[in-house]
């Protein structure tokens, strides 16, 4: 089997922006010397199934973040701040809002990118559900309570374990660095709108500057984004394990 | 809880495959050892995501060894496991004995002239 050189090292560009550069090698060495048994065809749909498989999880699962974030958010208005709504939270609930909205988007992206197995998407999914969860019901004593009871038994349970300890310490890290983004966001939406029209907003401005609302779009896009990539960053660190060397596998291995 | 992180089955054949190719498991032989044993062929994308899964959550590493001609000069990338992925598959593994215990499947089949009525009688509920 005979492969032109300068397809497979693109094959190997393209893999290297989702992996390593040595993993793409690697991954690519591995199906050449299969591929030369299995004929051309298997060598280019496995590098495809390859590359399908590092792609698709990061895409969707920031697309479902995305639309998850926004959907707790219009809920969470709704419930809270909406003409029907019953209890208004006090003042110092508004400020969870965007939290528990910043919170949804992690535990949304968290589950798909690195699985529900994954401890850290387990614990910032649990926590989105107690924070929404006590915010929607703040004023009913016996779920408050229960929530706050939660979150200490979880609290305690996470010590034991070092992913699990590190995602307690990375959660208000990782929603700090979403909530100052998302305040910058907003901060440059609303100089935007300014700067297109000094006056209030009416039907009358948004007909006449269409780009207003997809500025408005591309700030809440860019919030999910920075969340996520937040999200990432924590994972990576929660994840990391001290002390892995070539000499702990052999002793582990023998 | 148990410290050791929780592994699904895909990554469970993948540790197994690395523990039997021993010095020599790299993508190729990790791959051929699991379609030998299992007799399904594991699709290239997930193995090597879950490789790099693995990786990143310390339960394998893995370094690079020596470049060849058939693999137009690519280096294999050699797999082992940590002590704590062995860990991980240890705890799996005993919770599927564990399970297993007193069920005699295993035996069971393995005797010739068929199996144990309770093994056909569980055969045809499933």
């Amino acid at each position: 089997m005979r492969v032109p050189k300068r397809t497979l090292s693109f094959a190997e560009w393209v893999l290297g922006r989702l992996t390593s550069r040595e993993r793409a090698a690697s991954i690519v060495g591995d199906l050449v010397e299969i591929g030369a048994t299995k004929g051309n065809r298997w060598l280019w749909f496995s590098i495809v199934r390859v590359v399908l498989a590092h792609l698709w999880r990061r895409p969707v699962a920031f697309i479902a973040a995305f639309y998850a974030g926004n959907r707790a958010l219009s809920v969470l208005m709704k419930v809270s701040y909406g003409i029907h709504a019953q209890h208004r939270p006090p003042h110092q609930f508004a400020a969870l809002v965007p939290g528990v909205y910043l919170l949804w988007i992690a535990a949304v992206y968290g589950a798909i990118r690195f699985g529900l197995r994954d401890r850290f998407a387990q614990f910032v999914l649990i926590a989105a559900c107690v924070l929404t969860l006590a915010l929607c019901y703040w004023w009913q004593p016996t779920i408050l309570i229960a929530c706050i009871a939660a979150a200490v038994l979880i609290l305690g349970f996470c010590v034991r374990n070092r992913q699990l300890l590190r995602s307690v310490i990375a959660l208000p890290l990782m929603a700090a660095v979403g909530y100052g983004g998302f305040l910058l966001t907003i901060f440059l939406m609303m100089r935007y709108w300014r700067l297109v029209s000094p006056v209030s907003l009416g039907s009358r401005e948004f007909q006449e500057h269409p780009s207003i609302i997809w500025v408005s779009q591309l700030a809440w896009v860019l919030t999910a984004w920075i969340m996520t990539s937040t999200c990432s960053v924590a994972h990576r660190w929660t994840i990391r394990t001290p002390g892995s060397s070539r000499e702990d596998a052999d002793g582990a291995t023998t | 809880m148990k410290n050791s992180p929780t592994l699904g089955e895909f990554e469970q054949m993948v540790l197994l495959g690395i523990l039997r190719c021993g010095q020599e498991a790299y993508g190729v032989t990790i791959r051929a050892e699991i379609a030998a044993c299992t007799g399904r062929d594991p699709a290239p994308g997930a193995l090597y995501t879950t490789l790099d899964r693995l990786e990143n959550k310390g339960i394998v590493l893995s370094w690079l060894g020596e470049a060849t001609p058939q693999r137009g000069g690519r280096a294999k990338r050699y797999f082992a496991l940590t002590k704590n992925g062995l860990a991980a598959l240890v705890s799996a593994q005993r919770a599927y004995q564990s399970l297993l215990q007193g069920l005699g499947l295993l035996e069971e089949l393995k005797l010739p002239g068929g199996v144990h009525a309770r093994t056909q009688a569980y055969i045809i509920i499933c």
